[in-house]
């Protein structure tokens, strides 16, 4: 999976300036609407009576905001479920019927199916949830505005703060049920998919167990599993559009194990039922359900030392540098060269015991990329090794002693490949500085290499003219797996929050505008939050002059220009008084209006936390924390900027 | 329990903070005005011009008037539903946008706008937890106020299957179910039969007993004649006439003598012998004019010549009707 963003919450909230943001975007709502107000008022009342008005308004927001009483919220909570009953099941239903569709193209083939299930369910859970928060938001109000009803509420003691509270409470009740319901549903469906189990296309019979020779088998193929003394020709029956190889597997206390190869991103535990007694070999053999298919691997990325990066790569002399360019235009890979003294060292901290539940083995995830200049052996992978080397300060003492282990492996290229590092490690060697090398040490892994939790991973390329591709989620350690129920969860608390953040934007804005206007507004910001990055490349790139070189196309206005025209995105502006408009409209108000609004806006992209299930890795919990606390401040922002909109609003003047 | 809870609940006292404030006055503008304007700011209407009034306790106060004379706009400002373009309006001594005013009133509008997917049970619950009343003292008030406006029967059929007299009844009722000091009623006899008409005017005289205050508009004269205590006739945006009905029924320039046991001679005669017919005297007074008339004579004067007019509870002569 590609993780490009690795940032704490801290991080995130205190140096990338999430809450400065949040701060700054507050204070220029707070001025702008106090100015704004006074300007209305002045304009009707006169500058005097204004500023009494808009007083008068801010210092009843104190007694609104405490006076609240939970009661009269939820009534209008409650009230706004009813209301809204129907749909609920409408969409509930349109849900159900998707997946019965979904049922028919889905299906458990694919090679790896629970990534299908995973990206349609969340898609569709996304966009009916959303669909669903927007449409019950945007007309309640309005509606109740434009039918009077709301004369019954407003004369009753109901302060403005609790209509506008207690319709987001319902509205919010309302669609977590929901969800609660989509996610349930989608996701029995999908373990209900991928579940299945197979059995024996024919019987074993002892000319089906091929032997396997000098790592071969007689076909001239490399067995499925490096282990296997013996692969069977016999397949199993086909299920789910996929079938399974088998092979026996002789274990250290000497007796065999019978293994499925992993086909469609799993495989089954199998058990042999009769035993061949002239060969000794399996007959019969039964399989399990699918295993390895729904994860929630909980990784251990490598992290910033002190001034030193994540992950940093040094050329064939040693020196740092930023990977080898082999020609791709995006460079989320770097590149080593093989056959050389090119490393890539991965610093990793927090590795200890109780994280990995004192096992006596330490599974590393490699998610390698390869980048071929000649074919060589079609039957070999790329030969690599890692090096687990403990940190010490060399400098601070002479006798600090570098233990270190290379363990050398193939690249699988294209899935998640596991290296069990034993606790027990051989071939270890100390380097003492002054002093000669100790080779063929035996170390521990917890007390002698990561005695304090820290480590470095160095990775090399064996193979001459080949090159290994690393990025910084490439390596990690893998400290077992969460329960896969409990991050699908969590993944639905991320179109949870997208909820809550497009509940809260349609009430406020529905305190004001008509319904249809208010669906339009809603899906205009929902669009725009989901575009905010790429507004903020183009207005980058447009504000700072360099156009040519980032964009073509230009702005909004030029896009439009260029649109109406059919011209060509890289024919230049006609020059004249026409185009400098054009670019000035675009460089000096439109784009930096654009990119200013972008930082109050939520990125809703990153709501939408699917990769994370569909590739089998759990959910960060700095990047949950940062949607549901993004959803909450967006939430609580326009739920305060509805407030003042209804309370100034005249109802009867509608 | 009903009546004694008719102040704020427990928890949330009313507190009068304005010193001017007489408990006797329930209503007070002064120089009420409501001009409407288009989304530029620029004046439309001028819906309400000046008005002044005041609503004593216990009284039931009728506001007549054409349509679009400023009447539901007067409701709608002192409800709090319009802000004021001048002048100043109280409802017990508190300004009409304070929220804690409202839960001492209760109110009926022109047309019921209520829920119609909840029942006359939900209904009344809803508006109940808006008053912040316990669960308890919800259902007891439900269920008496269901019953008081005669639709048990149908206490959990949902409203929109409810006739208008029906929908009018439970409106009726939810503007009661915090057994508010002041209800205000927008045509409380529309929609209604001739039976649910006599029952809602005898509320209003039942609450007026219970030493409520009630404000209503109607256009149904006789409905006002028949309840109201005093009454404030607007005409596009001004107030024509306010004064006690009975006052302002009365033909001061005119007698009437009503006799017993006449002889047909006599009768022939009453104008020239009335002393010496031997017939007894029971009464003699002024005769009333209807409502109605006098609605219309103040709606043609004011079209004839527009502009303020003298009204009676001012002091003014008003001539004689």
């Amino acid at each position: 999976m590609v993780v490009e963003e690795f940032r704490s919450f801290s991080d995130w909230l205190l140096t990338e300036g999430a809450l400065l943001t949040f701060v700054f975007v507050a204070a220029f709502c707070a001025v702008t609407g106090l100015l704004l107000g006074f300007l209305v008022s002045s304009f009707r009342h006169g500058p005097g009576e204004a500023f009494y008005a808009v007083s008068q308004t801010v210092f009843q927001a104190v007694p609104d905001a405490f006076g609240m009483k939970f009661r009269r919220i939820w009534a209008i909570g409650r009230l706004a479920m009813k209301e809204n009953f129907r749909l609920f099941l409408v969409t509930l239903i349109i849900f159900v019927t998707s997946l019965a569709v979904a049922g028919w193209f889905i299906g458990g083939g694919g090679k790896y199916p629970e990534r299908s299930y995973v990206s349609f369910l969340f898609f569709a859970a996304q966009i009916l949830i959303s669909i669903f928060a927007v449409l019950v938001s945007a007309f309640s109000l309005p509606n109740d505005i434009l039918s009077k009803t709301i004369y019954t509420v407003v004369t009753k003691p109901v302060r403005a703060s609790e209509v506008v509270l207690g319709r987001f409470v319902g509205f919010a009740v309302l669609g977590t049920v929901l969800l609660t319901f989509v996610g349930a549903l989608s996701y029995v469906f999908m373990v209900r998919g991928i579940n299945h189990t197979h059995e024996l296309s024919e019987e074993i019979t002892a000319d089906k167990w091929l032997p396997i020779v000098d790592g071969f088998t007689p076909d001239g193929r490399r067995p499925f599993d490096p282990r296997a003394v013996f692969e069977s020709t016999v397949l199993t029956t086909r299920n789910n559009d996929h079938v399974h190889r088998i092979a026996i597997v002789v274990l250290d206390d000497g007796t065999f194990d019978v293994v499925a190869d992993e086909t469609a991103g799993h495989t089954h535990s199998v058990e042999v039922v009769e035993t061949d007694p002239e060969t000794q070999r399996p007959k019969v053999v039964s399989f399990g359900p699918p295993r390895g298919n729904l994860r929630a691997r909980q990784p251990i990325y490598s992290t910033p030392r002190g001034d030193l990066p994540a992950l940093s790569l040094t050329d064939e002399n040693g020196a740092l540098n930023n990977g080898v360019n082999v020609g791709e235009i995006w460079d989320y890979h770097k590149y080593i060269q093989g056959g050389t003294q090119a490393t890539a060292t991965f610093r990793f901290s927090g590795i200890t015991p109780q994280r990995f539940a004192n096992t006596d083995s330490v599974n590393v995830d490699l998610n390698l990329a390869v980048f071929r200049t000649h074919i060589g052996d079609l039957r070999r992978r790329i030969e690599a090794e890692i090096e687990l080397r403990n940190v010490v300060d060399v400098a601070e003492t002479e006798t600090a002693q570098v233990k270190s282990v290379k363990i050398p492996f193939e690249t699988e290229e294209f899935k998640v490949q596991t290296l069990t590092i034993p606790r027990k490690l051989k071939n270890g060697t100390i380097r003492t500085v002054g002093q000669p090398d100790q080779v063929n040490q035996e170390f521990d892994f917890f007390e002698d290499i990561v005695p304090n939790g820290e480590l470095d991973l160095v990775v090399r390329c064996i193979d001459q003219k080949q090159y290994l591709g690393v990025a910084r989620a490439s390596i990690y350690f893998h400290a077992g797996d969460s329960s896969f129920g409990w991050n699908y969860l969590r993944g639905f608390l991320g179109i949870w929050a997208q909820m809550l953040a497009i509940i809260a934007l349609s009430v406020a804005l529905s305190t004001f505008l008509k319904g249809p206007v208010v669906l339009i507004g809603s899906v205009g910001v929902i669009v725009f939050g989901y575009s905010a990055k790429f507004i903020l490349f183009v207005a980058d790139s447009v504000i700072g002059g360099d156009r040519l070189a980032d964009v073509w196309g230009g702005g909004p206005t030029e896009a439009l220009y260029r649109l109406v025209t059919q011209m060509n995105l890289q024919h230049p502006l006609p020059i004249g008084l026409g185009s400098d408009i054009i670019e000035f409209v675009d460089a000096k108000v439109l784009l930096p209006g654009m990119k200013s609004l972008s930082f109050a806006v939520p990125r809703f992209e990153n709501f939408n936390l699917a990769n994370y299930l569909a590739y089998g890795y759990a959910i960060d919990n700095h990047m949950l924390m940062i949607n549901l606390t993004t959803a909450f401040a967006f939430a609580v922002g326009m739920l305060i900027i509805g407030y003042f909109c209804f309370k100034t609003r005249e109802i009867a003047a509608a | 329990m009903v009546s004694a809870t008719s102040q704020a609940p427990a928890g949330a006292p009313l507190v009068q903070t304005n010193v001017d404030y007489d408990p006797n006055v329930v209503i007070d503008t002064q120089n009420l005005t409501k001009v409407y304007s288009d989304f530029w700011g620029r004046s439309k209407v001028r819906a309400l011009k000046g008005l002044d009034l005041e609503v004593r306790k216990g009284e039931v106060f009728g506001l007549l008037g054409p349509n679009g004379s400023g009447k539901s706009t007067t409701i709608k400002l002192l409800l709090g539903l319009l802000f004021p373009s001048g002048g100043r309006a109280t409802i017990f001594g508190k300004p009409t946008t304070e929220v804690s005013k409202n839960e001492r009133i209760g109110y009926l509008p022109e047309e019921s706008y209520l829920y119609r997917f909840l029942t006359a049970e939900e209904t009344l619950d809803f508006y109940g937890r808006l008053f912040d009343m316990p669960s308890d003292l919800r259902r007891e008030r439900a269920a008496k106020l269901i019953e008081k406006v005669g639709l048990k029967w149908a206490r959990r059929r949902p409203l929109r299957e409810y006739s208008k007299g029906m929908t009018r009844r439970i409106g009726l009722a939810q503007a009661l179910i915090n057994d508010p000091d002041l209800v205000m009623l927008d045509e409380p006899t529309s929609g209604l039969d001739p039976l649910g008409t006599r029952e809602m005017k005898d509320l209003i005289l039942e609450l007026k007993e219970q030493g409520k205050t009630v404000v209503m508009c109607s256009h149904l004269l006789a409905d006002v004649q028949d309840v109201c205590d005093r009454i404030a006739i607007l005409y596009q945006g001004e107030l024509k006439e306010m004064g006690r009905v009975d006052e302002l029924l009365e033909v001061t320039n005119q007698q009437q003598i009503r006799v017993e046991g006449l002889t047909k001679d006599a009768q022939a005669k009453i104008a020239e012998i009335l002393a010496q017919s031997g017939g007894k005297m029971l009464d003699v007074s002024s005769p009333k004019n209807t409502l109605e008339n006098l609605f219309l004579d103040i709606i043609r004067e004011s079209q004839a010549r527009p502009g303020a007019r003298g009204i009676i509870g001012s002091g003014d002569d008003n001539g004689g009707r």
